[in-house]
């Protein structure tokens, strides 16, 4: 419960954090020039592309190892119960 | 039964991992690198294929939930819930490429863009689903709530595709279908399609080992229900 609560309060900082931010930001987006849009245009941005080709990667194999934790867990759960039921 | 079906579920994931490692061939070595963006534009090889595995996800929770509502079997609950929760990580997928794409070309890592914010509204619409499932304890309660709110959720999927051209936004205009000057160049084209194909097939094996936990759940929970009656 309070991993959740802990959760849902990361979650709102984040988007206190990303709303002033994204929020100026579209103020300006339809006035902004285009010079001023591209600054920081770089194109040659391998850590952007490595971070999100690492990301991608990485969430898939911990999403993977949730799944596979949980199996482990179930089976725990059930063997505990059998040698509960049978020494009873 | 179960045997047959984790022979398949290794098969799959056989084929997905050729099919993972040709797809990493294709992106950075055979697609050519784009004039303008340089190397970060293949983030789109990744970026578009999860969109599209996860507005696949969120169209079979809205299938399954009207199942569901219509049988009352679990099992179409159980596809729902197992969809949502991978469609809830591709989307979380297209919310992280996508900013670390945007901040070399745009300049910015998020703006309340038509596009982005309706995939940010839609990201928090399944992730809900999944705290509504967490919440309510009633199994059958839990299965049809969930169900209302897969089928209502589903109503911004179509939003989040045409935002780009109901409305002007920084997001770029369709690549394909998008008038004008869009397309890709050939080579791109069989990049795309193939990590499209990729990211498909690895929406349909997450889906499956899901489905196979949930399933397992559901037997363990009936197994120890039956148990305690008995004793």
């Amino acid at each position: 419960m309070i991993r959740r609560w802990a959760g849902l309060a990361l979650l709102v900082l984040f988007l206190w954090w990303l709303l002033p931010a994204g929020g100026a930001s579209a103020q300006g987006a339809a006035e902004k020039p285009e010079r001023e849009w591209s600054r920081g245009r770089n194109p040659a941005n391998v850590p952007f592309l490595f971070s999100a080709f690492v990301l991608t990667w990485a969430a898939i194999w911990v999403y993977l190892l949730a799944i596979h934790r949980g199996q482990q867990r179930l089976r725990r759960t059930l063997d505990r119960f059998e040698e509960e039921s049978t020494s009873r | 039964m179960a045997g047959g079906r984790n022979r398949i579920d290794l098969l799959l994931i056989l084929v997905l991992g050729a099919a993972m490692a040709l797809d990493l061939y294709l992106i950075f070595i055979y697609a050519p690198v784009e004039r303008t963006m340089g190397l970060v534009q293949k983030i789109f090889y990744f970026h578009v294929p999860t969109a599209w595995a996860a507005f696949l996800a969120f169209f079979v929770v809205f299938a399954a939930s009207i199942g569901y509502l219509a049988r009352r079997r679990a099992a179409y609950d159980r596809l729902a819930e197992s969809s949502a929760s991978v469609g809830v990580l591709f989307c979380t997928l297209v919310l992280v490429t996508g900013p670390i794409w945007a901040k070399p070309v745009w300049g910015v890592w998020w703006t309340w863009d038509p596009r982005l914010t309706s995939t940010l509204v839609l990201w928090f619409l399944y992730v809900g689903y999944l705290l509504l499932r967490s919440y309510v304890p009633d199994a059958a309660r839990r299965a049809a709530l969930s169900a209302i709110l897969g089928i209502v959720g589903f109503i911004d999927v179509p939003i989040v595709y045409v935002s780009i051209r109901w409305w002007r936004t920084q997001h770029p205009s369709p690549v394909f279908g998008g008038g004008e000057g869009s397309g890709l160049d050939p080579r791109m084209r069989v990049a795309f399609f193939f990590s499209l194909g990729v990211f498909t097939l690895l929406y349909v094996v997450l889906l499956r080992l899901r489905m196979g936990y949930k399933a397992a759940e559901a037997r363990a929970e009936a197994v120890i229900d039956e148990r305690r009656r008995s004793l």
